[in-house]
């Protein structure tokens, strides 16, 4: 089976010809036009792009939060595209973890009983081996008690982390997890999701507009207009500015080039 | 600012809807019952303006008969002087009309059937005159002959030709009976003219059973001559017989017969704005909690209006005029379904009344102000607080997310001190003393309940704790546990909406039970008789039997003790009124209804002998030997009585007054109205009962009724009124069921991006379900269980202070509390049916990405 396959290859999400577009007419924007990737197993990917390129698009897309308009998205060994609501929520649950750039935590529960929400949801007990081994690493040990509003910024969202890290999902999908973050912050951040890669093997998608945050990344794709339009493998901070700046132009030039034909 | 308003409106309807329809319901029950009491009224009013249209002028007696309650008879020969006044036309007609059910339809079981609603009549035929038509055969022609209306008629299934029995209350000749000579209706084919049975008898006859007396009326119709106005002929009347007689025109006459239904009506009036007031001080909650969260959500756009230079009275004023607008639409809309509300009233009112009412609608300017004053007044005292607190946002506010911040509630504990502790020293005070206030008593009752309400939410979060443990066996459980502790002051407001209702009904249950206990108490261990012979029906006169009954009950095997009691409800002790009672058999009556004497002799040896309890010979200053001077109300001589036996009163206030058998005579009623009987051991109570009833065959006003069967007449009576108790304060549950509706709304729109990332997560749809069903759950039984508290403290006080009053046991109804609580958790999750679908219906997507 395909599926099998898949897996086996080492794809832990993989996008195929899929297009997403709003509304419709004049107010029509097609946000991803027949866009294919892979994520590999076990690697850290950075999608990269101008505002309104599409990133977030994708990533939800991928996550399973949004339907795709054409073409195929499979999380693992699971086929999203078509599946019911019921099915997309059991697949969040089991599958995926999410970090999102704010509001993360729920303000009732402590730091503790947030990390392994998506685990009693699932009725499930976490794995205290596992649990220890995902506190000590994000470095929390001493805030477990704590409520979100007792925590600064960069240690709610390393709550989050550690959040999406304890149920083990196939995949952790992060939009712009650094962008409400000051730079030591954001790097204890980043660090810790590079040491959940190279240590336990997790697979992340992270989107970002900072270039020193791709350089984390072992891949960085590039999407322009709703399309990927080019790749950067084990990027250095550099080189994922100069590509910037030549999407940029280029951007630029093809919205210039659409001016003069209308 | 005014058009921020208007916007700021528009995009909240939804929830404006919610509170505004609150206020609505309050107004429309307000409006309504001021509506259906006026439209009512006119109805009534109407009515008799029909009955007395061709009454020129009416003459009735000045004074009342003590044992009719109705004016004095009018000597015949009033007529005669009457025919000579100036502008009277033709001879006055004498009437006989019997207003106080002397005149008892006796049915085929040889029994007064109990009736209730619209009165019997017994009146003297004099014409079949306007409004009267007939339908089949003539009115009474002779002494052996009676008319009836169509209901009557139709209400025995007679026709003309059939036998009618009656009996009087007054006439002692007994039952009557009567060949059918007519039947007749009302001009417009009416049977009836607002649902009464007439019927009609030759004058004489109608005088006996009415009056007993003959040569008597109870009023006398005069007609005015051509050229001489009601008004002239009235002052003509007046003027010729002097002040003992009151003389009304007809017009008059329909106005003062319907203003004594007023009266009754009034009373049904207050008791539906008092609950339609429950339901409006309901409603004020809600409006405080819609306008808290309301400006707690817009905290941020509030303090960008500071910033950006509005003064505080500019969003002071945009907050109140956010209520202004929801105060007049409610007002209006109230008043307009309370007017409908009030005119379907009337019609069905009406149709009780035997469905020949026509509802007239009447709309008082007092509904019209009511309406308005109480919709824009409360909405704007509910809106205060929230608009006080909307312009002391600092405009710092808008840099920071401060919108959940939560406030302390040691205000409430100070606010609710304020009244619990003057509630709790005078409630104490009152209990302490003997001579209770009720008027003070109430105002610490009432101290306490608004202490109570007050200081409610200073216990929320401990017992909302409390109560969510035990729903938090899984995660939905335990955040909705969590949610509706989050704001103590909102959950609070929220769950002292239900409150209110769950304790005026508690408390009134406790009472309830208690009555019912202590009556049980007293049935079972002071009221020794087995049996009572009293009357059936309800009338104005108490119904009698034969007092030779009372030797043959004694003959009767089985029967041990027999008691006949006598009353006078008007006589005179010393000249004050008092409510006097005679036996043939003190010792046995004592006996039956477990009595002791405190000193002196148990029984009534002569006609002079007096026995008082203690109560009565504290108040009279009477002691054992010393004399008191009795005037009974039959006869106008006083009589000097000897105190021979003074009986134990115990904590009783109740006063008791004894005379012999032999002073009946004096009574206006002088044969025996019940009787008590006791069986002897062993005796067979069901072949005893038949016999004693055997012997009642002649006397169709009474029967034997088991002792034990008025306990449960007691419990039916009052489970009645606790019915309608409830059904009246269905409406403010309502309220407040519409108040958990809008609190977990509000609280759902406010927690869209967490319930996003919950989605986000894996939350499944039923999964938010529960958790907001938790949360309501919890709401609703943290009312309920703070009315329970409440209402049963309430009820217990109010129990302690009647206890000298009969109520001396007290009862909880645990039943009907054990109801409220499943009734809660049943409200809590319906109410939690929208929210939850509002919740479940978010875009996981939108709210994630939503600032
Ligand atoms: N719900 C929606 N309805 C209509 N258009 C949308 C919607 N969501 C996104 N879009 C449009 O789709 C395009 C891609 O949006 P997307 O949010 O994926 O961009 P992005 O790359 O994440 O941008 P940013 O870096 O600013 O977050 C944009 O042009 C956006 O306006
Ligand atoms: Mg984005």
């Amino acid at each position: 089976m395909a599926s099998t396959t898949m897996a086996d290859a080492g794809i832990a999400a993989r996008a195929a010809g899929v297009w997403k577009v709003y509304g419709t007419g004049e107010a029509q924007v097609v946000a991803l036009r027949d866009v294919s990737v892979d994520m590999a197993r076990g690697r850290f990917t950075a999608i990269m792009g101008p505002s309104g390129s599409g990133k977030s698009t994708l990533m939800h897309c991928m996550a399973g939060l949004d339907t795709v308009d054409r073409g195929e998205v499979f999380i693992g060994d699971l086929r999203v595209t078509g599946m019911s609501d019921r099915q997309l929520t059991q697949m969040r649950r089991d599958n995926i973890g999410f970090i999102f750039q704010q509001f993360n935590l729920l303000p009732t529960l402590t730091a503790e009983e947030n990390i392994t929400l998506p685990l009693s949801i699932a009725g499930r007990k976490p794995d205290r081996a596992w649990f220890d081994q995902v506190i000590d690493t994000v470095g929390l040990r001493d805030r477990l008690t704590h409520k979100p509003t007792e925590l600064s910024g960069g240690q709610q969202q390393r709550v989050a982390c550690a959040r999406a890290l304890v149920s083990r999902p196939e995949v952790i999908f992060a939009d712009e997890p650094t962008g409400n973050l000051d730079s030591r912050s954001g790097a204890e951040v980043l660090n810790f999701l590079r040491e959940s890669v190279d240590r336990f093997g997790q697979t992340i998608v992270m989107v970002t507009h900072d270039a020193n945050a791709a350089s984390y990344a072992d891949r960085v794709l590039f999407l322009a207009d709703g399309q990927v339009v080019d790749e950067l493998m084990d990027p250095t901070a550099e080189q994922v500015l100069d590509e910037l700046k030549r999407l940029e132009e280029i951007v630029a030039a093809k919205q210039a080039q659409r001016a003069e034909g209308a | 600012m005014l058009r921020a308003t208007f916007k700021s409106l528009m995009s909240r309807k939804a929830r404006l809807f919610l509170s505004a329809i609150a206020i609505i319901l309050g107004v429309m029950f307000i409006a309504g019952s001021l509506v259906l009491r006026s439209s009512f009224g006119a109805s009534i009013e109407s009515m008799f303006t029909t009955a007395f249209e061709s009454v020129d002028v009416q003459v009735t007696s000045a004074k009342t008969n003590e044992t009719t309650q109705q004016p004095e008879a009018i000597p015949e020969s009033v007529l005669a002087q009457l025919a000579g006044v100036k502008g009277v036309e033709g001879t006055p007609k004498g009437l006989v009309t019997d207003g106080a059910g002397v005149v008892q339809v006796v049915d085929k079981n040889g029994k007064v059937a109990p009736g209730f609603g619209a009165p019997t009549i017994a009146a003297n035929w004099v014409g079949a005159d306007d409004p009267i038509e007939m339908r089949e055969g003539s009115g009474p022609v002779s002494d052996d002959q009676v008319a009836l209306s169509a209901n009557l008629a139709e209400a025995n299934g007679l026709k003309v030709g059939d036998k009618f029995t009656v009996i009087s209350l007054l006439d002692s000749s007994g039952k009557q009976t009567f060949t059918v000579s007519g039947v007749f209706g009302f001009t417009g084919g009416r049977d009836t003219l607002g649902g009464e049975k007439t019927m009609y008898f030759t004058t004489p006859v109608a005088q006996r059973l009415v009056l007993d007396k003959t040569g008597v009326f109870t009023s006398i119709d005069v007609k005015a001559a051509p050229g001489t106005t009601d008004e002239q002929l009235r002052d003509n009347v007046k003027a010729a017989l002097g002040g003992d007689y009151k003389v009304q025109t007809g017009e008059e006459l329909a106005k003062s017969v319907s203003d004594q239904f007023g009266t009754v009506l009034d009373a049904f009036n207050y008791v539906l704005i008092a609950f339609g007031s429950i339901a409006v001080l309901v409603s004020i909650f809600l409006i405080i909690n819609t306008f808290s969260i309301i400006v707690a959500q817009r905290t941020r756009e509030l303090a960008l209006f500071r910033a950006m230079g509005a003064a505080r009275g500019q969003v002071l004023g945009s907050v109140l005029l956010e209520a202004l607008f929801i105060g007049v639409i409610a007002g209006v809309f109230g008043l307009g379904l309370g007017i409908l509300a009030g005119w379907g009233g009337t019609a069905v009112l009406g149709n009780l009344f035997g469905g020949q009412l026509t509802a007239e609608l009447s709309v008082p300017v007092g509904a019209v102000i009511a309406s308005l004053v109480i919709g824009i007044g409360v909405t704007i005292l509910a809106a205060l607080f929230p608009a006080i607190r909307a312009s002391r946002i600092p405009p710092i506010a808008a840099l920071r997310d401060a919108a959940n911040a939560i406030r302390p509630v040691w205000p409430f504990a100070v606010a609710g001190g304020l009244f619990l502790v003057p509630g709790a020293a005078l409630v104490i005070w009152q209990l302490s003393i003997k001579e209770a206030t009720l008027g003070v008593f109430a105002t610490g009752i009432g101290l306490l309940f608004i202490g109570a309400i007050l200081a409610t939410p200073l216990i929320a979060r401990p017992f909302v704790s409390l109560i969510g443990r035990l729903m938090s066996w899984s995660i939905p459980g335990k955040l909705g546990r969590l949610n509706s502790g989050r704001n103590p002051r909102r959950t609070s407001i929220t769950a002292v909406a239900l409150m209110i209702g769950v304790t005026l009904i508690t408390a009134i249950g406790v009472l309830a039970a208690s009555v019912q206990a202590s009556f049980d108490k007293f049935l079972e261990t002071s009221l020794k008789a087995d049996v009572l012979i009293a009357g059936t029906a309800p009338s104005q006169v108490p119904p009698t039997f034969d007092e030779k009954i009372l030797g043959e009950a004694k003959q009767v095997q089985g029967v041990d003790k027999v008691a006949g009691v006598w009353f006078d409800g008007a006589a005179k002790l010393n000249g004050k009124d008092v409510f006097v009672q005679a036996t043939d058999d003190l010792p046995a009556m004592t006996y039956m209804l477990g009595q002791k004497m405190h000193e002196g002799s148990g029984s009534l040896g002569s006609g002079t002998d007096l026995v008082v309890n203690q109560a009565v010979a504290k108040e009279y200053g009477l002691s054992l030997g010393g004399s008191a001077t009795i005037t009974f109300s039959g006869d106008p001589a006083p009589r000097t009585f000897t105190v021979s036996g003074i009986i134990a009163s115990g904590d009783s206030d109740d006063p008791a007054i004894y005379v012999s058998s032999a002073d009946a005579q004096y009574f206006p009623l002088k044969s025996p109205v019940q009787a008590f009987i006791a069986f002897g051991d062993g005796a067979d109570k069901k072949a005893v009962t038949d016999k004693l009833n055997d012997l009642l065959a002649d006397n169709p006003l009474v029967t034997v009724a088991d002792v034990s069967a008025i306990g449960d007449q007691m419990k039916s009576i009052i489970d009645i009124m606790l019915t309608v108790i409830q059904v009246l304060l269905l409406l403010a549950m309502f309220i407040a069921v519409i108040g958990v509706i809008n609190t977990l709304t509000l609280s759902v729109l406010e927690r869209t991006r967490e319930l996003g990332m919950l989605r986000a997560v894996g939350f499944s749809r039923s999964q938010v379900s529960g958790m907001v069903t938790v949360e309501s759950v919890v709401i609703s039984l943290f009312g309920a269980l703070l009315g329970i508290g409440v209402g049963v403290g309430l009820g217990v006080l109010g129990q302690r202070a009647l206890k000298n009053d009969f109520v001396t046991e007290l009862a909880l109804p645990w039943g009907t509390i054990a109801g409220y609580l499943i009734a809660a958790i049943v409200i809590g999750v319906l109410a939690a049916l929208i929210p939850a679908y509002r919740a479940n219906r978010l875009n996981v997507l939108k709210a994630i990405s939503y600032e």
